[in-house]
């Protein structure tokens, strides 16, 4: 199957690339809808139509007649230059119709200032010595003069090519291509802009296209913007839509010799569609938070009004739970406050010692840079607290009068990755001896960093009292 | 750390840590002991790759777009029996794992202690604790 299916293609292929293989010699390639002249008279397909040949031809003819004419009627007119009227001609002749062109007009230049010109006149005699030079010294003109028109127009070839393709890759963008002075006016139609907004030519021109643009974001293409490439989602008028639509802006500075600001060369694509998927989906995530948060109000309610009362083993085992919910609670509190999806160390910490700074917040000193955390590690994070803060208000620091308890954390950075550590030391506190077994608050210390990079913790029963490190890896961010 | 001979190896991956120690806790009730808790996919590739497993206990969601199926391939490789433990449902396992037991979360000791018993009376290379 794949073999049969495989034939047709490579032969389709192959007689789509054959025009284009033929002509792979030639250097010029013209657009067939470029308006310009050009094209028409330096197009070198080989062999040219009838009518480009007979246009070269009628040149060539009327090129000579003209000079022939001339040279006849005025003489001699610079001095030492007997044949200079036929350098124009053969100008002329080289610049529109080709090299091989300009040589037959300096070869037919020649014969017939032999002919014509050169005593006696209408008759090839054997010129003397002097005319010999002013033949011979036509000729190195001339075929200097054919040469370089030849460069001069590659050259135009090359440049006419180099445009013809940059106007197709332009047509191939699907987005907006937008040209502006440093101050965002529009002197020329822009490519897109109407098919887009349905403003047309030249009612966009100037600062008309900012109709175009909603309100809201016009602010970032108004006024002096530092010369440097930038990006920004905004919102354009579409005719279609009959409504706003969001593209993203990709602005590049135009400079000149001397690096000033000549202008803006700004590209705008369509990411709608994109975009409004994404909010819908944040919309229906915020949404989700809000209902996890409502879930655990409603656990700690159920939990709390579920408690036969006077039961000291009952209410013990209540406080435990409804503390570690209420840590885990006051994270998602957080996240449905912010705006991101991430958390900043200090709160979390500050949220989770909430209940234990409101009697200890002179022993409890929390330090640390700004540090922003996922909404998973900040949850663990804040049990994590919550269970040494626990731990520490029965046996630890905050058992005795004296104990302090120093929560810091640090980010260093190391090769485009951060490390990030986070200490808890208690000091001045009773004795600490490590467990018997590893309760459940120790487990959920030892999970902290569970979702990152090199995650590791580190518990020591320290003389001076316990001691916790949570380290990991993170990508750095500003 | 030496390996005490004949107590089986269980490898235990979930992304979430509280529920990953739950389902570690019902696998001690149940006599097996050794079970190691990974909470991050390259970290239970590496496991599953290196370490000496007799089963495995596997959530599929581990969050951040990440599925345990690439650690499902080196287990199978390693013709080591697992099952999922998935709240998703059955739809969003491929075809390659369809004939693989599934534990739908939550679930209960006695459920959890059934689908083990099941996974390692199938397969007699799973060793009996």
């Amino acid at each position: 199957m794949a073999k049969l299916d495989a034939g047709p293609l490579r032969d389709e292929n192959s007689a789509e690339f054959m025009p284009t293989t033929g002509q792979a010699g030639e250097t010029v390639q013209t657009a067939p809808s470029n308006p310009s002249i050009w094209p028409l008279l330096i197009t070198k397909e080989a062999p040219p139509t009838p009518g480009v040949f007979a246009f070269r031809v009628s040149v060539l003819v009327l090129a000579l007649a003209t000079a022939t004419a001339l040279r006849a009627a005025f003489g001699a007119l610079v001095p030492g230059v007997p044949f200079a009227f036929y350098y124009p001609a053969i100008l002329a002749v080289a610049l529109l119709c080709g090299w091989q062109f300009g040589a037959l007009a300096l070869l037919f230049a020649l014969a017939l200032s032999w002919f014509m010109f050169v005593p006696a006149a209408f008759d090839f005699a054997a010129p003397t010595a002097a005319q010999w030079i002013s033949l011979a010294a036509m000729a190195g003109v001339g075929l200097c003069l054919v040469a370089v028109t030849e460069a001069l127009r590659t050259a135009l070839a090359r440049a006419q090519a180099s445009e013809a393709r940059y106007r197709e890759l332009l047509g191939a963008t699907s987005g907006i291509v937008f040209l502006t002075s440093p101050s965002g006016h529009v002197s020329t139609p822009q490519h897109g802009w109407s098919e887009v907004t349905g403003m047309v030519w030249p009612e966009y021109g100037s600062l008309g296209w900012l109709k175009a643009v909603h309100s809201d974001d016009q602010a970032i293409l108004k006024g002096e913007r530092p010369p440097r490439a930038h990006q920004a989602d905004l919102r354009i008028w579409s005719k279609d839509d009959n409504n706003w639509r969001w593209f993203h802006m990709r602005a590049v500075p135009l400079t000149n010799a001397r690096a000033e600001l000549t202008g803006w060369m700004s590209a705008l694509s369509d990411v709608h569609e994109r975009r409004m998927a994404r909010e819908r989906q944040e919309m229906m995530l915020g949404e989700q938070r809000h209902r996890l948060k409502n879930l655990i109000t409603v656990i700690d309610s159920l939990a709390t009004w579920s408690n036969p009362r006077n039961d000291p083993a009952v209410d013990a085992y209540l406080k435990k739970f409804l503390g570690r919910l209420r840590a885990l609670g006051g994270v998602g509190d957080q996240i449905v406050a912010a705006e991101w999806k991430e958390l900043e160390t200090g709160a979390v910490v500050r949220n989770a010692l909430a209940p234990f700074l409101e009697e200890n917040s002179a022993r409890i000193r929390i330090s640390g840079p700004r540090l922003m955390l996922s909404e998973q590690t900040a949850g663990s994070l804040a049990l994590g607290i919550h269970e040494m803060a626990t731990n520490a208000l029965k046996y630890g620091a905050l058992a005795s009068k004296d104990g302090k308890i120093f929560v810091e954390w640090s980010r260093t950075p190391r090769a485009g990755d951060e490390d990030i550590a986070f200490e808890w030391r208690e000091q001045d506190g009773p004795p600490v001896a490590p467990p018997d077994r590893e309760g459940f608050g120790l487990r959920l210390i030892r999970f902290v960093p569970a979702r990152e990079k090199d995650g590791k913790v580190q518990i020591e029963y320290r003389p001076a009292g316990f001691y916790c490190r949570i380290s990991w890896t993170a990508v750095a961010s500003g | 750390m030496k390996r005490a001979a004949g107590i089986p190896e269980i490898l235990l991956v979930d992304d979430e840590p509280l529920v990953g120690m739950l389902t570690e806790d019902m696998l001690t009730d149940l006599g097996y002991v050794r079970a190691k808790l990974v909470t991050r996919l390259a970290d239970a590739r590496k496991a599953a790759m290196f370490e000496t497993i007799n089963f495995a206990v596997l959530d599929v969601n581990l969050g951040a777009g990440e599925f345990v199926f690439p650690v499902a391939d080196i287990l199978a490789a390693r013709h080591i029996p697992f099952l999922f433990a998935t709240g998703c449902g059955r739809r969003d396992i491929p075809r390659r794992f369809r004939d693989r037991p599934i534990l739908e979360k939550p679930f209960s000791a006695g459920e959890l202690a059934a689908a083990v018993g099941d996974l390692v009376r199938r397969t007699p290379n799973a060793m009996a604790r």
